[in-house]
């Protein structure tokens, strides 16, 4: 399977804070889910691949090149989404849009103009009276209108209401369904990814924890609760993380665990995060 | 790469009739002011557009959506946000020069539009720098002393003899300038901006 992205051994280490060892791959065709608690590190990362910061060490091919040596070839190829996307604010759409769109090769000005119909937008509003939904509307309207092979987004549902969230991600199912496109969708917002993602790749305090398809992560993580009596040494040596309280236990394994009276559950993304950020704190 | 950029910023300049309006006529407005409307007026104009340009365009924000929202190498836009500021500088240079036949060149002083020009060149390689380099508030803050600086100078300079800056020659203005300029430009290449 081809790798659209490729990150080796990544290492970044400014303000006290270390990116450590990051290394993952998506392969073409597919999203991946970048999880991870704030501050963990996925901005610093997608920086990284956008090269608007220099790695201290490690290496990033994206479609199978440089992300430093052929960093304008790349970019071309690649759409991005912030979560606060910045324009020039006193322009209107249309004008911005002008700006921008002699820069890419394979700029489609009809396809555009369909995206903006589909997505409600005016052109002639100006930019700063975009309401943060409008923004990410028209930073996917740019970012899908020059054949970009690779969409890359970070929290672009942050601070969205549900609806819209919910609006953003058919959008993004629709584009996959009719392309060969990839997605590294950077998120807290778990909920989100239960829907779209294929890979998850979860990263806390600048490390990896893990990054492998999601459905196999469903099937390798187990979700154990039980009664106040249930948690033995034994069993709280088997879990990830626990959270305890008067009513019973709730905690993470990574592999399947026997125990009278235990329940096993299927766990959310959420709970995979939660009990391996926090599960140590609230189980010691 | 970096001629896009600087193609861009000159249109998001022209395109956008307040900005336009802000900093190029609101100087010849200044002329009902005393000081303004001495024989250096030229060299105010100058100095007036480099400010407005910095402060509408050259700050760490539009730096920000230059390289995030373009596909361009941070260099790309380093060299095309320099190459932009100097071309308006000689673009104003221009206007000046139109402006001093239109009012009748005996009015002003002798050498000053490409003496103010290689001052401006200077300035506006200082300044663009400064943008890259620092907060936004602070360079403009900072952008605004200097360039306050520069106005008091050259008012003080008017009326004062036939040549403007007699003890400063044309050919090291324009030379001084232009290798301050590409100083700034080399320093701005080698220190980009991270975001």
């Amino acid at each position: 399977m081809e790798n659209i992205l490729d990150i080796k051994n990544l290492r970044k280490e400014f303000g006290g804070f270390t990116l450590d060892n990051i290394s993952f791959a998506l392969p073409r065709g597919y999203i991946m889910g970048f999880i991870g608690p704030n501050g963990s590190g996925k901005t610093t990362t997608l920086k990284l691949i956008m090269n608007l910061m220099r790695a201290d060490a490690g290496t990033i091919e994206v479609f199978g090149q440089d992300h430093i040596r052929f960093e304008r070839e790349i970019k071309q190829r690649i759409g991005f989404v912030y979560d606060e996307p910045v324009y020039y604010e006193n322009l209107s759409i249309r004008r911005m849009t002008g700006l921008i769109s002699p820069f890419y090769a394979k700029w489609d000005q009809s396809l555009y103009e369909d995206y903006l119909r589909r997505f409600e937008l005016n052109a002639d509003q100006k930019i700063k009276t975009l309401s943060k939904g409008m923004r990410t509307k028209y930073a996917l309207a740019l970012a899908l209108s020059h054949g970009a092979e690779l969409l890359i987004m970070d929290e672009p549902t942050a601070g969205l209401d549900p609806v819209f969230r919910r609006e953003l991600l058919d959008i993004l199912l629709d584009v996959m369904q009719r392309e060969e496109n990839s997605i590294l969708f950077s998120t807290h917002i778990t909920s989100d990814l239960d829907r779209v993602a294929d890979y998850i790749t979860f990263i806390d305090r600048g490390k990896i924890v893990l990054s492998q398809d999601k459905d196999s992560l469903y099937e390798q993580y187990v979700l154990v609760k039980g009664g106040p009596g249930d948690l033995t040494d034994a069993l709280r040596r088997e879990l990830i993380g626990v959270t305890v309280s008067a009513h019973g236990f709730e905690g993470l394994a990574s592999h399947p665990v026997q125990g009278e009276g235990l329940l096993l559950d299927k766990p959310s993304l959420e709970d995979i995060m939660f009990f391996h950020t926090r599960g140590d704190r609230h189980g010691a | 790469m970096a001629l896009k950029v600087m193609v861009k910023e000159l249109r998001t300049l022209l395109g956008d009739a307040r900005s336009m309006l802000v900093t190029f006529a609101v100087p010849f407005l200044f002329r009902l002011l005393p000081g303004f409307n001495g024989s250096a007026f030229p060299a105010i104009l100058i100095a007036y557009v480099i400010l407005g340009l910095f402060s509408t365009r050259a700050d760490n924000t539009s730096i920000r959506t230059g390289v995030t929202q373009f596909p361009v190498m941070v260099r790309d836009h380093v060299v095309g946000m320099f190459l932009y500021q100097a071309v308006a500088v000689l673009g104003t240079a221009l206007l000046a020069i139109a402006f001093m036949l239109i009012a009748g060149p005996d009015k002003f002083m002798a050498d000053i539009v490409p003496k103010a020009l290689g001052i401006g060149l200077l300035l506006t390689g200082l300044l663009t720098a400064m943008g890259l380099w620092l907060r936004p508030e602070v360079a403009r803050v900072m952008s605004m002393l200097v360039i306050i600086l520069v106005l008091n100078f050259v008012i003080f300079q008017s009326d004062k003899g036939p040549v403007f800056l007699p003890w400063l020659s044309v050919p090291a203005a324009l030379l001084g300038g232009l290798g301050g300029w590409l100083g700034f430009l080399a320093l701005g290449l080698l220190n980009p901006p991270r975001l």
